[in-house]
């Protein structure tokens, strides 16, 4: 699995709350074994599935062993309060969809006596092919690092690990909000033309001799207007933090860095008298 | 000549170009080959020659150490044995069937950096160099070359935009290497792309490996062009960044990765886990850049309070993206029960999800909509003034930038017009009065002038405008209206205005030089006050009704149009007071007896004494008399020009009593000394585009003269180019437009390069008041215009042409005189024939095929015509009764300017006749169509042409209007201007003249061809076809 070096795992709030629940399990000293085997990239591949997680990791022997993680569901009842508490602000449904897990969420799940995050020791169970005797050992809490990060990257994967993947979810809070709002006809689905857009794919049939040579330059007027952007590198403030690096603050500022000079020289050439 | 052209290896730009087809490579012996090509190009211009033209263009590269000698392979039209010359060439064009072979090209190789940096950001687009440099028709660049240097200039944008993002690629020999690859997301990138891939000549997509067939297939142009910006923007990128040392073995991947995006080494070297795990998070990090997310996107709306609150309302919508009109309010939204949803003819899919996901990823750019998120069906929130100004600041651009649709008050968009500023106040100083004793300073007239402080159009007194600035709020309504207020701006205006003197008495050209003089760092000027004839001056056009309409002067021989009495009053005006006027209207909107009137006008009314100078091409000297011997045959007009004019002291008297002196462009030089003799009243330059560049030896001669006004005259709208506008201006009103180098500086680099709205709208405000135009299409002019214009083109001969005609006529005509009968016949009408031939171009009497330029006085006044026409983007029939000077009328006019020319004979099928009328028919097709006159027969659907030319006359008006009628048919909405050529002196006025006359003549018996001549006896004949004196131009 690709790391991220990062000062500490799980920079978002919520993996972070990942850690510290597992840590407050009592298993400190254990889970620190775990987390050079993740950094190293130890942990070759990891699947959740409602209630299990899956993963190989590679240890000392050629090969790899089999983790397996058991974390309890939420019942029904519980998933129908978690669900009416996300359908009651569109803040929560609109950060998640937009890949955050949002602030006060565990607030309203406190309210309904349900956690996203393991309370107890009996709520996860974890087992390990390996020789080794602690519980858990380096193996399993190599990847309860990667799932911290894996839960960074989506938190629609926490909610799945408890029962539901992100299509219900989502597909619960829409019923719940349009149920209370205004019933509409169902509009028909129609088959609409398909708008191709052609990348200019022109063929060249039918060209005069002269065409050959001037194309539509003598009768097409093609202005270019070569200007300084009006915010500057937008591009990477869009894309925020790369998903990588040890240093990655050294990487934003040398991008940034990059940006600035190829605008600088750039716009030198192009206002050139 | 020769033709540069450049062409795109993939790798790098190869520079190479034509010279003249020597005539060795035109008479080769034996049999042509079956499959010509493969081989060296045969009138390729050498690499040196290539290589020093370079350096005399661009002379801040060193191209003997950048340029590499290489050679390239590219598919070019091919002859039976040789690549065909490409139009530029005098051999080029005929524009018939070609193959296409590959050509070995020896030329130039030059890296990406030199050809960006040396020869795209050094374009010119006014070749000024000068004259006789190799500007002057010895160099012309290939359409491919500017097809490049457009690319260039593409890329240029794209790099200055920041439109780029650091990447992936698999490298060539295996592995991978880091790019640096071009962001497309902005539509109007998008836009330039899609017409740069439309506009590309197909010689640009010819460059290939080797001939490995002879018929080569071209590569699309949608690859190529792509190709060329990944590898251009790569290259140019990592240049620009320059060199890094390398990291060390051991650091990580992503490490390797930054250091492979600058200098030369591009590969990325390391374990394939780790390379896997750099391409899936690269691919993470950008995805948002990939997505493309369907018809529509979330579109956040801000109004502002309606009623006086300060309330303003951000509210959240659907926008369908092709259409930004097309909104579905984030409430109807809520209601959509399904995944896909069908709503104004789009399809939604899950609306409900994506309007959630957009608003929580505007969330990370703007976080305080979060207030508008707490309930679960959301519409939108209120906003204080404070954060309402904030968001349009800076949201609103990061919000487009990123792929939302934002939609602000209309006002927001026009705020730079209400900016706090200043406004200059002039007041015209109170002068004597009467009537004609109203100073004529012009420019010289003393104003009284003021600044005023001012928000928008309205000006505010300094107290007001004082506590607006204390406010300190950025929005705030003034007078109803939200303006943009920054506090420290406006401190700056007050302070500016407290360092100037306060009113003051200057001339008007110092005044209005000091909307030019304000540095950069000054407040923006927003407008100039005025009153009386001041204000009506500085109105320009608009404020026609400020000065007084005249009566048409009674020595005018006909009626002047409506808007025609207002043009020459209008130069009346400009003219009493001191202004040098440009009159710019369309052609065919009578310019001419504009002047005329205006003229007679100061003659009759103002008791003017002593002559004016009109200074016009050689080819419309004959039509200038012709036109003032129809309207103003009073006035007492001499022309200056022929190697018999008067010189010195003669010349002197006799300008001095006349009233019109008529000279050309070509003079103007020669005898700058004898024509600076005379006490000018006014100077008219027509077709004023000959001294669009300034420094050549015509235009500085038209400055050195001195007169009381002047007045220039031009077709086409000069606004648009602007060094040309100042060579005029500088003429008409020398020092208003500042030296060159200010003017080129302030006003033509940043609207031509940069597209400053500012600077031109300044421009505009300056030059308003002395330019009048109206085009066609105006609302006020087209109910004064007949749909179906008539004007004769009066034209001269050459000497050639003269030379031809007088020998033909003496020959054949002592033959007439000792024959008779049926040979009598027989000659008659073949000495009309020829002579006809001859007025249009010697070389269609003598059959020789030679070059045609300068030896038809038509075919010059033709090209000017077109010239004309063809910049107003306007389309033109022409009707000739030979086919072959319909064909060579074609080849011409191709090389002249370098685009197709349509011909239709009677030799053509009806397929490909069909096939040339949809061309001519269709906006982007051919401009130009030369008809045989005889097969210009119906069923010919031509309504596009709004320009009808008869280069050669039939004579007979129902021929004559059928071919006409091609373009202009009853009841279309479109005027038509039709054209009629004739030789002055010549059998041709004659013939016309007397036609004229005789109206019934014309159907009765011209109507059965040109029998009728042969009645005429011998002296009669002479009569009708001798050559008059005035037919020749001669230098």
């Amino acid at each position: 699995m690709a790391l991220r070096g990062r000062k500490s795992f799980g920079s978002n709030w919520w993996a972070k709350q990942w850690l510290e629940a597992l840590e407050s399990l009592g298993w400190d000293g254990r889970l620190t074994r775990g987390r050079s085997y993740a950094r190293n990239g130890n942990v070759l591949d990891l699947e959740i599935s409602p209630g299990k997680v899956e993963a190989h990791v590679q240890g000392s022997r050629k090969i790899p062993y089999k983790v397996e993680i058991s974390m309890k569901t939420l019942s029904q009842h519980e998933w129908e309060q978690v669900l009416d508490a996300l359908a009651s602000k569109a803040i929560f449904s609109a950060k998640l969809l937009a890949g955050e897990m949002p602030d006060n969420i565990e607030e309203a799940f406190s309210l309904l006596e349900v956690s996203l995050f393991p309370r107890y020791a009996a709520d996860l169970s974890a087992r390990c092919t390996c020789p080794d005797w602690a519980n858990p050992c380096k193996h399993i809490a190599a990847v309860y690092y990667i799932l911290a990060q894996e839960f960074d990257r989506d938190p629609f994967l926490l909610f799945k690990l408890r029962g539901m993947n992100r299509e219900q979810i989502m597909e619960a809070i829409c019923n719940r909000r349009t149920s209370a709002a205004r019933p509409i006809t169902e509009k028909k689905y129609e088959e609409l033309p398909q708008v191709v857009e052609s990348e200019g794919s022109s063929q060249h049939d039918g060209v005069s001799l002269i065409n050959y040579w001037t194309g539509k330059m003598k009768s097409m007027d093609i202005k270019i207007v070569v200007e300084p952007p009006l915010v500057e590198q937008s591009i990477l403030k869009r894309l925020g933090d790369p998903p990588f690096f040890a240093g990655k603050m050294d990487m934003i500022r040398q991008l940034e860095q990059d940006y600035k000079r190829v605008l600088l020289k750039a716009i030198t050439v192009g206002y050139k008298d | 000549m020769i033709v540069l052209h450049v062409a795109w290896t993939g790798k790098s730009f190869f520079i190479w170009a034509e010279q003249e087809p020597g005539l060795c490579t035109q008479r080769k012996r034996g049999r042509p080959p079956k499959n010509p090509g493969g081989l060296p190009h045969s009138f390729q211009a050498p690499v040196k020659k290539i290589s020093s033209l370079l350096s005399l263009l661009y002379p801040d590269v060193n191209w003997g150490k950048v340029a590499k000698e290489d050679k390239q392979w590219i598919l070019l039209p091919t002859g039976k044995r040789a690549p065909l010359p490409s139009p530029g060439l005098s051999a080029g064009s005929e524009n018939g069937e070609y193959k296409l072979a590959g050509w070995e090209i020896t030329g130039l190789s030059v890296p990406i950096p030199a050809f960006i940096e040396g020869i795209v950001a050094c374009n010119h687009d006014d070749q000024y160099g000068d004259e006789g440099d190799g500007g002057d028709g010895h160099l012309i660049f290939g359409d491919d070359w500017n097809f490049w240097v457009l690319c260039g200039q593409f890329m240029l944008r794209m790099l200055c935009r920041q439109k780029f993002i650091p990447s992936l690629a698999p490298g060539e020999e295996g592995g991978v290497v880091a790019v640096w690859q071009p962001v497309f997301e902005d539509p109007e990138d998008r836009g330039i792309l899609k017409r740069l891939i439309s506009a590309m000549p197909p010689v640009c997509c010819g460059v290939i490996k080797e001939p490995e067939r002879h018929d080569g297939e071209l590569a699309m142009p949608y690859d190529v062009i792509m190709d060329y910006l990944r590898v251009t923007t790569d290259e140019l990128i990592r240049t620009w960044l320059g060199d890094f040392s390398q990291p060390d073995q051991n650091a990580p991947v992503e490490r390797k990765w930054l250091y492979a995006l600058r200098g030369k080494e591009r590969s990325v070297i390391a374990p394939k886990r780790q390379i896997e795990g750099l391409v899936k998070g690269l691919k993470e990090w950008t995805a948002i850049l990939r997505e493309n997310r369907g018809g529509f996107r979330t579109c956040l709306r801000l109004e502002e309070p309606r009623d006086g609150s300060e309330n303003w309302y951000l509210s959240f919508h659907l926008q369908a993206t092709d259409d930004p009109s097309l909104l579905v309010s984030a409430r109807d939204v809520w209601q959509m029960n399904g995944k896909v949803v069908t709503l104004l003819n789009r399809q939604f899919e899950h609306p409900q999800e994506r309007l959630l996901e957009d608003l929580g990823k505007i969330l990370k750019i703007y976080p305080p909509i979060e207030r508008g998120l707490m309930e679960p069906r959301p519409e939108g929130m209120f906003l204080t003034t404070e954060e309402a100004y904030f968001f349009l600041k800076e949201i609103s651009v990061l919000l487009q930038d990123s792929g939302f649709g934002v939609l602000v008050p209309s006002w927001w968009r026009e705020r730079k017009k209400r900016m706090p500023g200043v406004r200059l106040r002039l007041c015209p100083v109170q002068e004597h009065s009467g009537a004609d004793s109203v100073g004529r300073l012009g420019l010289d007239s003393i104003v009284e002038f003021d600044w005023k402080l001012s928000i928008g159009q309205e000006t505010i007194d300094y107290e007001e405008f004082k506590q607006l600035a204390a406010l300190k709020k950025p929005l705030v309504r003034i007078r109803g209206q939200w303006v943009e207020l920054n506090p420290r701006d406006m401190e700056a205006v007050m302070r500016w205005l407290n360092k100037q003197k306060g009113a003051k008495r200057v001339s008007l050209k110092e005044a209005l030089g000091m909307v030019m003089a304000v540095e950069d760092d000054g407040p923006d000027i927003m407008g100039i006050d005025s009153e009386g004839w001041l204000h009506t001056f500085l109105q320009g056009l608009a404020g026609s009704e400020g000065y007084t309409i005249l009566d048409t002067p009674s020595g005018f021989c006909g009626k002047l149009r409506p808007y025609q009495v207002r043009g020459f009053s209008w130069l009346a005006f400009l003219r009493a007071r001191g202004f040098g006027a440009c009159l710019a209207d369309d052609m065919g909107l009578g310019k001419t007896v504009q002047v005329i009137a205006m003229l007679l006008y100061e003659r009759e009314c103002l008791g003017v004494k002593g002559p004016t100078l009109l200074i016009c091409p050689t080819s419309v000297v004959g039509n200038w008399m012709r036109e003032i011997a129809r309207f103003a045959p009073g006035l007492k007009t001499f022309t200056h020009h022929g190697t018999d004019r008067a010189t010195g002291n003669e010349f002197v008297e006799k300008a001095t009593c006349h009233d019109l002196v008529i000279s050309t462009y070509n003079l103007v030089h020669r005898d700058l000394d004898v024509l600076a003799m005379v006490k000018w009243k006014g100077i008219v330059l027509d077709e004023a585009q000959n001294i669009k560049n300034p420094s050549t030896k015509q235009a500085q001669s038209v400055r050195k003269l001195k007169s009381e006004y002047r007045i220039a005259l031009t077709g086409t709208p000069i606004e648009n180019r602007l060094m040309e506008l100042w060579s005029i201006m500088e003429f008409l009103n020398p020092g208003y437009l500042g030296s060159r180098e200010s003017f080129r500086r302030k006003f033509v680099i940043p609207i031509e390069k940069h597209g400053d709205e500012r600077s031109a709208w300044q421009l505009k405000q300056l030059i308003k008041p002395f330019i009048l135009r109206r085009v066609k299409t105006d609302p006020a002019i087209i109910q004064d215009l007949p749909l179906k214009q008539e004007n004769k083109v009066y034209c001269t001969l050459t000497r050639e042409q003269a030379t031809l005609y007088q020998a033909v006529l003496e020959d054949t005509m002592n033959r007439i005189s000792t024959s008779s009968g049926i040979e009598r016949r027989g000659l008659i009408l073949s000495l009309l024939t020829k002579l006809k031939q001859i007025c249009d171009h010697p070389a269609l009497f003598l059959g020789d095929g030679s070059l045609l330029s300068n030896r038809s006085g038509k075919l010059m006044r033709l090209v000017e015509m077109l010239d004309e026409i063809l910049s107003e983007g306007d389309k033109a029939l022409i009707f000739t009764q030979y086919a072959k000077m319909g064909r060579m009328l074609q080849a011409y006019l191709q090389r002249a300017f370098q685009r197709e020319v349509l011909f239709f004979h009677g030799g053509i099928r009806k397929e490909e006749r069909d096939r040339m009328i949809e061309r001519f028919q269709t906006q982007e097709g051919p401009d130009i169509f030369v008809l045989s006159l005889k097969a210009g027969g119906v069923g010919l659907n031509l309504t596009r042409a709004n320009h009808v030319f008869h280069f050669d006359r039939w004579w007979n008006p129902a021929v004559e209007n059928q071919a006409t009628d091609r373009a202009f048919r009853i009841g279309q909405q479109k005027n038509v201007q039709v054209h009629k050529y004739i030789c002055i002196g010549t059998l041709e006025e004659k013939i016309d003249t007397l036609i004229e006359k005789k109206r019934d003549l014309a159907d009765k018996v011209v109507g059965t061809g040109e029998a009728w001549l042969t009645e005429l006896s011998d002296d009669e004949l002479r009569t009708l076809f001798a050559l008059e004196s005035e037919a020749v131009r001669n230098e």
